[in-house]
């Protein structure tokens, strides 16, 4: 998908960590940006811009231009990193998008609908992996696939090549991972504490004198 | 209360205490389920409370719903015995904890609703001798400033 939002970028002169957390501070994200057989550029971006970008799902995985002094630049978000306990955006990776190339790119998976193994058969929906590779024009990389797991059994499961992908896409790695699987009833003896063993102490060998 | 697993090997019996600074830098992102419980300080999580707190949430959703524990308590604690006098050696192995950072992810649920995750999480945590919040994965996506 390929979306018509353009986030300012500036070109951050100064590095480190320090210089990072007063950016931080004062409202922006350091974020890499690169691509194949080009240099990385070190760059910085509106907090709040780039965060609502990645708080819609539609746009998360969305391409999106990147205006540094006037020049646009087609980019997605390839990875982001967090702080660990208040979850806040700390820095964006940003890899640079050929339009005209096929690309790679992960696409999250929506599970649809209640499965009959869950409904009628008690057991629960589990989701496997939860985004599937993809090679196609960007201009055509989805948001999200829905897959429809109504139909599934109790022990039944869904693979990614279950997935009905669009005409030019083109599904990379492996096709048996599965998607969901609908896991029978737990039974009583499962939720039993395990007996505590007592701990095996593992000796070195005795000196050799 | 029981404990929760322990080691099955270990190469010394006894450990130092050790330091606890700073932030979690691995586990700190819910990567199985869809929901977590997020720990808000460093700490010493004994194998009785995760067992506790294990059972809370098992009893919480009935049947149905999967459970990760991203936890595990591999640090041997020792204690010396009432009324001893100091020195004689280090006090012998009294249980099993897990060291957490701020930031750690504890436990994982997927397969039930928010409302059912969020009230077995809160009796979890009432197990718990730390501070915790409710996470889901929707809040990892860095749509928060």
């Amino acid at each position: 998908m390929i979306s018509d939002v353009t986030l300012v970028a500036e070109v951050r002169t100064s590095r480190g960590s320090n210089e990072a957390r007063r950016m931080r501070r004062a409202g922006k994200i350091p974020v890499s940006v690169y691509s194949k057989g080009t240099d990385a550029a070190a760059l910085a971006v509106n907090a709040r811009e780039i965060a609502a970008l990645l708080r819609s799902e539609e746009t998360r995985h969305a391409i999106f231009n990147l205006d540094l002094a006037g020049e646009k630049t087609a980019v997605m978000v390839k990875s982001i990193q967090l702080h660990p306990l208040r979850g806040t955006l700390i820095h964006a990776d940003l890899l640079r998008i050929d339009l005209t190339a096929t690309i790679t790119v992960g696409v999250p998976i929506h599970l649809v609908g209640e499965p009959v193994g869950v409904k009628i058969g008690g057991g629960s929906l589990e989701h496997g992996v939860r985004e599937i590779q993809v090679a196609c024009l960007p201009k055509d990389v989805p948001s999200h696939f829905d897959v429809d797991v109504k139909g599934l059994q109790v022990g039944q499961h869904l693979s990614a090549s279950d997935i009905k992908l669009p005409e030019g896409m083109k599904l990379v790695g492996d096709s048996n991972q599965f998607v969901a699987v609908v896991q029978g009833p737990r039974t009583a003896t499962e939720t039993v504490a395990p007996v505590a063993e007592p701990e095996v102490i593992k000796r070195g060998k005795p000196d050799a004198k | 209360m029981a404990e929760y697993k322990i080691p099955q090997k270990v190469k010394f019996r006894k450990q130092q205490r050790g330091r606890r600074s700073g932030l979690a830098t691995r586990g700190s992102l819910i990567a199985f389920g869809e929901f977590g419980l997020k720990v808000l300080e460093a700490a010493w999580i004994s194998g009785k409370e995760i067992e506790a707190a294990r059972i809370a949430i098992s009893r919480a959703v009935k049947r149905g719903g999967k459970l990760w524990i991203r936890i595990f308590p591999d640090k041997p604690i020792t204690k010396k015995p009432a009324e001893t006098r100091m020195g004689k050696g280090k006090g012998a192995p009294e249980g099993w904890v897990a060291v957490v950072k701020p930031g750690r992810i504890l436990f994982e649920m997927e397969g039930v609703n928010e409302e059912d995750a969020r009230e077995a999480m809160r009796l979890a945590a009432q197990k718990l001798s730390v501070k915790v919040k409710f996470v889901t994965r929707e809040d990892q996506q860095g749509g928060i400033v």
